[in-house]
């Protein structure tokens, strides 16, 4: 079992599908971003203060870690901020849900109108696997010899 | 081993971090939609009855955007901007207001709402997308979406920037409708209110809803 996780093809490819959808998922938050600070803002999690801030740099960190791992850098350090990050918006989704806030997800940047629900939050789980795997079967030494960079 | 392993983990999540903050930054001073580092606190006030029909305060001329009900409003003026006249009066929430700098959105509740609709004073605008507005809308309601209201703006551009503008889109946590309210302070508007219960807060009371849908309607 672990062979078919730490196979490297498969790597390759968890880092692809991930890569290319913080990639996308950035471009419009970083494009419109008062819209995403009101998304982040419907929240209600952070100090109003701190929106802008989060609103800012957040689709930046998706955006850099998306283009490393597909480049093949900091693989391991890009999936385990992303895996944070997945973590983050899994908890505000749940907060947002449990909270009955009917608001835009934000997911995918204001473009992609989204309202919160379990769905958004399955998608996250399934990028949040994603990167553990990467996390967990990338070999460091590898990855700093370029030999994973394939 | 494991200990350098860690080290250097921490060190490249640390370059991440400083590489995105700092891109974020100088994109944000370029971009022509940069947004400020510290995001300003947007302050919700409801508005008091007298402020908003203010019937005791006599006056020849009359400004309303539908005159045909004009028996009852023969009287009023629909003065503007209403801050202006507030601040000037110390018995008003004036007092609540803060320094300018803050964005302060002057809340209706729905029976103010009606009140000013039976009136036929002021123009109501619909925020939310044009699909949301085909679906159902509050009667007489026009549709600029929040998130695109430069598209509209022939709508609304001719009228007089002290008309009396009325805000909704969903809910409370509804962005459009402050998106569509910042766009209009931009073009000077200054009579603008929201009403922040908004689209649910209309169906929750079972209020009539129009389903209608033309480009003409929408003027």
């Amino acid at each position: 079992m672990k062979n078919i996780f730490s196979n490297k093809y498969f790597i390759l490819l968890s880092r692809l599908i991930l890569g290319v959808v913080f990639i996308i998922a950035s471009i419009d938050k970083i494009s419109i971003p008062d819209i995403f600070a009101l998304n982040v803002q419907a929240y209600k999690l952070l100090p109003v203060f701190l929106v802008n801030l989060a609103a800012l740099i957040i689709p930046w960190v998706e955006l850099i870690c998306g283009i490393f791992l597909i480049g093949g850098y900091y693989v391991r350090s890009s999936s385990l901020l992303l895996s944070g990050l997945c973590l983050i918006f899994i908890i505000a989704l749940t907060a947002a849900l449990s909270r009955g806030l009917k608001i835009d997800c934000g997911c995918f940047g204001p473009e992609h109108n989204s309202p919160v629900s379990w769905m958004r939050i399955i998608e996250d789980i399934c990028l949040l696997v994603l990167s553990a795997h990467i996390f967990f079967y990338t070999n460091t030494l590898a990855i700093n010899e370029g030999e994973m960079t394939a | 081993m494991q200990k350098t392993k860690n080290k250097s983990l921490v060190h490249e999540v640390g370059i991440i971090i400083v590489i995105s903050v700092f891109l974020a930054i100088v994109y944000n001073v370029f971009s022509s939609k940069g947004i400020p580092l510290i995001r300003k606190n947007v302050i919700k006030m409801s508005v008091s009855d007298s402020l908003l029909f203010p019937d005791a305060i006599k006056v020849d001329s009359l400004k309303l955007i539908n005159t045909q009900d004009t028996t009852i409003l023969k009287d009023i003026k629909v003065i503007a901007p209403l801050h202006e006249r507030a601040l000037k009066n110390p018995d008003s929430v004036a007092k609540l207001y803060p320094p300018k700098s803050d964005p302060v959105w002057k809340i209706i509740s729905l029976e103010q709402l009606n009140r000013l609709l039976a009136e036929k004073r002021g123009i109501l605008l619909d925020a939310r997308t044009e699909e949301e507005f085909k679906k159902g809308h509050i009667p007489g309601a026009q549709n600029i979406p929040g998130l695109e209201p430069e598209k509209y703006v022939e709508q609304i551009i001719t009228q007089p920037r002290d008309t009396l503008i009325i805000i909704y889109c969903n809910n409370p946590d509804c962005h459009l409708a402050q998106m569509l309210a910042e766009f209009l302070s931009v073009m000077e508007f200054k009579n603008l209110y929201l009403y922040d219960d908004g689209w649910d807060g209309w169906k929750k009371a079972q209020m009539p809803i129009d389903t209608s849908f033309t480009k003409e309607k929408s003027r």
